[in-house]
């Protein structure tokens, strides 16, 4: 059974990456993304992290995917851009370095003395995670707060109009 | 039964597929999707390798990346509206950020 939920996870997760990768129009992409994160938040239950799971549908499944579909609209972006032009010929061939990537940390992966920990056991209920992160990681917790402030901060400050600085419609 | 293998194979397949995406593709918006599949394939090894170890470390540092993760995509988006608003456009080919205007033209 949970073979075959990992197959089938798998295919999703992989399908969906590479639907990012391929398709033209950026919507597609983020449907591809928002496949891969459900599918991964499946792979945490199946690597008995329920929490993690939650997490990853909210915060991926739910704010960053909605985020990228919200700046998609937000730019309008046109019919042509949307439908962006073909990747010139020969484009593909930068996929070599990522083969070889993939190839390296599979070598690296091999080489480790893996197995060498306490064996597979069911952690992870919520409960005990909890009281791990608030526990041993509740400096780390808490620091999260302010990077997420100071992130917060930075994209607003970023992005706010500067007086006597016409929008991009008005220069056009 | 998937073990640890597997997991690590899948997410090396991930994280390959978000490079290959960073280097092929030129729409800014789609590069920064792909940063987010390498994230989330880093996301799994940690889970895999701590559920392997029996512990929940490795749960709490994929909690963090996640979070890290969080800000960094709003702070990648916010740029990538900068970009349309000096650019109308948001390939990044052809972009020298650091490079003399007159080579842009």
């Amino acid at each position: 059974m949970r073979t075959w939920l990992f197959i089938l996870l798998s295919l999703l997760t992989l399908g969906g990456a590479l639907w990012v990768v391929v398709r033209r129009s950026p919507v597609d992409s983020a449907l591809g993304l928002l496949t891969v994160m459900v599918s991964l938040a499946g792979h945490y239950m199946l690597l008995d992290a329920p929490f993690l799971a939650a997490v990853q549908l909210i915060v991926y499944g739910g704010a960053v995917v909605v985020l990228f579909l919200f700046v998609i609209m937000l730019l309008n972006l046109r019919r042509e851009t949307i439908q962006a032009r073909r990747l010139p010929p020969g484009r593909w061939r930068y996929a070599l370095p990522g083969a070889a990537v993939m190839v390296a940390l599979a070598g690296i992966f091999r080489a480790l003395p893996l197995g060498a920990g306490k064996g597979e056991a069911a952690v992870g209920t919520v409960r005990e995670f909890g009281r791990e992160l608030f526990l041993r990681w509740v400096y780390p917790f808490e620091l999260t707060s302010v990077l997420l402030l100071a992130a917060l901060v930075g994209a607003v400050a970023l992005t706010r109009h500067e007086a006597g600085r016409p929008a991009p419609e008005e220069e056009a | 039964m998937p073990s640890l293998t597997h997991h690590l194979l899948l997410a090396v397949l991930l994280f390959g597929v978000g490079v290959t995406g960073v280097l092929v593709r030129r729409n800014a918006l789609v590069i920064l999707m792909c940063v987010e599949l390498m994230l989330n394939a880093a996301n799994l090894a940690l889970v895999a390798f701590g559920r392997a170890a029996g512990h929940l470390d490795g749960q709490a540092f994929a909690f963090f990346s996640m979070t890290v993760a969080a800000a960094e995509v709003a702070v990648g988006l916010a740029l990538v509206v900068l970009l349309y608003r000096w650019r109308g456009a948001v390939d990044l080919d052809g972009i020298r950020l650091f490079g003399s205007r007159e080579e842009e033209a």
